[in-house]
């Protein structure tokens, strides 16, 4: 029986390079595999894909059958899809052969990053495939593991899915990431800011590393970071706050005035954690936006950084003013900033006046 | 007071009920025992004759009867929550199966994830004190771990051989002290039976079964087409030591030959390894197995010297050549005897099904994993039977767990209100663990309410089940929803910075990430801060935590230490749990420390401190045991 999953064997191309890595998969009892990955470059002479030959299972009592299986990942390590030589089928434990459905449920459960098999450990899984009882009292009940969700294995192959994922979604997708990285320019990891977030998350992280600060690069990435995901404006704060001092401060200053609440948080949390001295008169001037400020936590962010920088004057104290008519949260982080201040008369018996209309909730 | 027949009693109930025979007593009669009328002991010191007085009367609020993972797990819940309590337990050391005389491994009852609350607390503490994974200081380790407790009192060597009854209420346990020549009686408004026979609660004429039932009664496709008497047998285990160079071994007179070629025709019964006992060198008994307990003993020792016997003198096994006993189990180690009757009889159907209980409050999750009652003297079966069924964690029922002819009678362990069938997998430490944290709780709460765990169950089961949930018990699909935590009324909670979950997960009553969903926050790197808001101010007296002690991770204490690896275990506190942390309250605008957690080892963190007026709580999480960042499940506060 043919299926999709068989197809010749791959031809290589003269823009091809192999590398010889070790992986530790959790399905061996040595301590690293070594195996011949290959990169497939595109016209550019940028990695597009990668592959290799692994095989179908880990066994250590010669019961088991074993293939060779051909498995591909793009550029930055995520799987994509396996290939068989022609004359192989993989097999259950009971020697039946994999139908069409089992082929394409493998191809679903390599594809799931998050699958069970992530977190178990070999033994839970030969526990259960070969009703083993190694071992402790009672312990046998590996055959627990063997309820596995119907949805999450193939019945009968835990074995050879658990070998597989580890295979295509192990510790192999660091070393690809890592030859990429090598092979790729700062101006090609700019691009990938337009492809999915795993590869703008790869940009950044690669951009941080080699502190690529150029004029365009920072233009660039302060452009991206407004549409960036929540994972992703993280790994942006990481980058600007590998830069030098003027270039961060340059860059917060850039894109505060612009910033959507969310964003505000991340990088007036930066300007809390940073050791970079900011420039006098820089909280002032943020202050003249509190009043904008939609919830309590930017509004708690600033005013801390104004009380750690002891940045009082009388145009904070003006600012800081106008949220004794916000809700409650903010206008009582206001009320407690305020109360420790000097303030004029007129400033006092507005505070007292709060006071007096709040008591219930100070 | 009179002490009743239980006999008469228990055959007019559950004999009748099963077709299954009840056993007789088993113990000589209290009246005997603190008699000293007859003695002549002369004092040389004060040149006296005298009359030792050896009978005392002691007063509890709560007796829990038998030191099995159970029974510590009852015992230390009932005093928490208030009650005074006293453990008894028969032998010199705790932990019954687990304990260093019997070395069982505390299973957990999924292979998934393990249960929190106190048998986790144990778990992680003997990493502390007994990194060399040493079963004897596991005894102590487990020994320190009860008598630190306040309101428990711990009494070894001590077996609860009676009871005296007023109609249907245990006035008091009849307790023979070996060590001390000492009869006790122990007064007490509540009881729970640990001691997996049940001594205490067949002398109550609380009504039990043994033996297995026929499919029909309950639709368990698994039983036998016909009950009959037998149990699950017992077991002792062994542990060797490699000396380096080859050791001879010559087996005692008793040693029963081992019939390899009949026995490994079943392929579970195999010699994997010669690191840990073998379990399927089992005795099982088709009418009484506790009568029947020392010549089982004389059995399984003559057995097991008959395997090992095999193993170093049939030329078979080269690999233990070098390989020398270190130590064999001397009491078996026990599955199966009484399983009594309470308001639910919890059988196969409803653990596959996962049946949901209103009154759930404890957990399970592993196979039925049905050993063969025959063991190692019937080798045509095969030596377990690992029934599939058990699709995911199922829910144990609040009234399973105690008895429904004793008013003031619990129970937790394996013998609790189960069927056979049921009993193969809800006998599993962990488990067993988990119904006694419970039954231990809800003993409490009977004291503290003057009621009986039957009005729990018909009245306050919210009210038990949130207590179960604070104390870090986890019941499948039973999230907390109470009503007394100021942190669900916050109307802000703020994370310094999420890495990953969120904070508003902190207080959704799940303390532990699901399959469907995740349930935690988790800051970038430490140092990080946690604040509620609430608009109006709130009393606050104590602020409590879940950290992350990663339940899907094994924890564990092995005979075999390749399972360390094997598993991906780790030997230590978790080092993803919280290890400092601090507490602030602000008041009046200006915040104040009003408490501090340091060196934290358990996943729940309570902290107590006088009553503040405030309208806001920060925590800030300093240090964990090695992870980089600060991860959370829950957070709660009360007045
Ligand atoms: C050989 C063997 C292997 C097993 N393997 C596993 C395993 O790998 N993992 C697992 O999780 N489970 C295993 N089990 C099952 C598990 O050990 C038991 O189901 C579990 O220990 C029951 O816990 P318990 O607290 O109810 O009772 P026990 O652990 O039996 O504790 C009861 C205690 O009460 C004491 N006691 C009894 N009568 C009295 C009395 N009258 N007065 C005072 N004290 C009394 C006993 O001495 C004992 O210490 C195994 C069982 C056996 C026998």
């Amino acid at each position: 029986m043919s299926s999709a999953w068989q197809f010749s064997s791959f031809q290589d191309t003269p823009n091809s390079d192999s590398y010889r890595v070790t992986i530790s998969h959790p399905g061996s009892i040595e301590k690293g595999t070594s195996i011949g990955l290959r990169v497939i470059k595109d016209s550019n002479n940028m990695p597009s894909a990668y592959y290799a030959v692994v095989k179908s299972v880990y066994c250590y009592d010669e019961v088991c059958k074993i293939d060779p299986v051909t498995i591909y990942w793009n550029s930055i390590g995520e799987y994509l899809r396996y290939e068989l030589p022609p004359d192989v089928y993989l097999e259950k434990y009971e020697g039946e052969a994999f139908v069409k459905t089992d082929y394409e449920k493998l191809d679903r459960i390599l594809h799931d990053e998050n699958s069970p098999f992530k977190d178990l450990k070999i033994d839970e899984i030969t526990a259960s495939y070969s009703r083993h009882i190694e071992e402790g009292i009672d312990a046998i009940s590996g055959a627990t593991i063997v309820d596995l969700d119907e949805s999450s294995t193939i019945e009968g192959s835990s074995l050879t899915c658990y070998t597989l994922w580890h295979w295509a979604n192990g510790s192999i997708k660091d070393k690809i990431q890592e030859i990429t990285a090598k092979n790729i320019s700062s101006n090609q990891l700019l691009h990938l800011l337009n492809n999915s977030e795993a590869y703008q998350s790869f940009a950044i992280k690669h951009l941080t590393v080699r502190k690529a600060y150029g004029e365009k690069i920072i233009r660039q990435m302060t452009a991206y970071s407004s549409q960036a995901s929540k994972v992703n404006l993280n790994e942006f704060v990481k980058y600007a706050e590998g830069a030098p001092d003027d270039i961060y401060f340059n860059m917060i200053d850039a894109l505060m005035p612009k910033a959507n609440s969310k964003q505000r948080v991340s990088y007036l949390s930066s300007l809390r954690k940073t050791s970079y001295s900011i420039p006098n008169g820089y909280y002032t001037k943020l202050s003249s936006q509190l009043a904008d400020y939609l919830n309590y936590q930017e509004v708690d962010l600033l005013i801390s950084l104004i009380e750690d920088k002891n940045e009082i004057n009388s145009e904070v104290l003006q600012n800081v003013f106008l949220l004794l008519d916000k809700e409650i949260l903010v206008a009582r982080r206001a009320y407690y900033f305020l109360i420790n201040q000097q303030l004029n008369k007129e400033q006092s018996k507005q505070l007292n006046k709060f006071y007096k209309k709040n008591k219930d909730y100070l | 007071m009179k002490r009743r027949d239980f006999f008469k009693k228990a055959s007019a109930g559950a004999v009748a009920a099963t077709m299954v025979p009840v056993i007789g007593k088993a113990a000589p009669a209290p009246e005997l025992l603190g008699d000293r009328k007859n003695d002549k002991w002369y004092q040389v010191a004060t040149g006296k004759m005298a009359k030792p007085d050896r009978k005392q009367t002691l007063e509890y609020d709560v007796a829990v009867i038998g030191g099995g993972m159970a029974g510590i797990s009852a015992a230390v819940s009932a005093a928490r929550n208030g009650a005074k309590t006293v453990l008894v337990q028969d032998r010199p050391v705790l932990g019954g199966n687990a304990s260093s005389e019997m070395r069982v491994t505390v299973n957990q009852g999924s292979h998934k994830e393990r249960e929190s609350g106190i048998v986790e607390e144990i778990l992680i503490e003997n990493w502390v004190y007994n990194p060399q994974d040493s079963y004897p200081i596991w005894d102590h380790v487990l020994y320190g771990f009860v008598t630190r407790q306040q309101n428990l009192t711990l009494m070894l060597n001590t077996q609860a051989i009676d009871a005296t009854m007023d109609g249907n209420v245990i006035k008091s346990a009849i307790c023979w002290g070996s060590t001390n020549e000492t009869e006790f009686t122990i007064n007490a408004k509540q009881f729970i039976d640990c001691s997996g026979d049940g001594l205490l609660a067949a002398m109550a004429g609380a009504e039990y079964r043994t033996g297995r039932e026929s499919k029909s009664e309950f639709g368990e496709d698994h039983a036998p087409e016909k009950a009959d008497g037998w149990t699950m047998g017992d077991c002792i285990m062994m542990v060797t030591k490699d000396m380096g160079v080859p050791v001879p071994f010559k087996a005692p007179d008793y040693a029963i030959p081992f019939d390899y070629e009949a026995a490994f025709k079943d392929k579970h019964r195999r010699i994997k390894q010669v690191k840990e006992g073998y379990w399927w060198v089992e005795v099982g008994n088709e009418f009484d197995i506790i009568a029947d307990r020392e010549n089982i003993r004389h059995k399984l020792m003559a057995y097991f010297y008959g395997v090992w016997d095999y193993i170093k003198n049939s030329g078979n096994h080269p690999e233990a050549e070098n390989i020398a006993l270190d130590w064999v189990g001397s009491i078996p180690g026990r599955r199966e005897s009484r399983r009594f009757i309470g308001d639910t009889l919890l059988n196969q159907v409803d653990l596959s099904s996962g049946k949901i209980f209103d009154d759930a409050v404890a957990f399970g999750g592993w196979s039925f994993d049905e050993h063969n009652p025959g063991g190692i003297e019937d080798l045509s079966q095969p030596a377990s039977y690992f029934h599939k069924g058990i699709k995911e964690l199922y829910q144990i029922p609040y009234s399973a767990l105690y008895s429904r002819n004793i008013d003031n009678l619990s129970l937790s362990g394996r013998n609790v209100s189960v069927t056979h069938m049921a009993l193969s997998s809800t006998r599993i430490i962990g488990t067993c663990s988990t119904m006694g944290q419970a039954t231990g709780t809800a003993a409490a709460m009977c004291v503290a309410k003057g009621l009986n765990p039957r009005d729990i169950r018909n009245k306050h089961i919210n009210q038990l089940q949130e207590q179960l949930l604070r104390d870090d018990a986890f019941i499948p699909k039973r999230p907390a929803k109470d009503v007394n935590d100021l942190a669900r009324i916050a109307d802000a909670i703020i994370g310094s910075s999420t890495l990953s979950g969120d904070t508003k997960l902190l207080v959704d009553g799940m303390s532990r990430d699901r399959k469907d969903a995740i349930h935690h926050w988790e800051a970038e790197g430490l140092n990080a801060e946690l604040t509620l808001e609430w608009k109006k101010p709130v009393k606050i007296s104590q602020v409590e935590l879940k950290g992350e002690t990663v339940v899907s991770r094994k924890m564990m204490m092995h005979k075999n230490p390749e399972k360390y690896t094997r598993q991906g275990q780790i030997k230590a506190v978790p080092p993803e749990l919280i290890k400092t942390a601090s507490i602030e309250a602000r008041v009046k605008g200006k915040w104040i420390k009003v408490a501090k957690i340091e060196d934290n080892i358990t996943r729940l963190m309570k902290t107590n401190f006088e009553q503040v007026k405030t309208t806001a709580i920060r925590i800030k999480f300093e240090e964990t045991w090695g992870y980089e960042n600060a991860k959370l499940y829950e957070v709660r506060c009360y007045s």
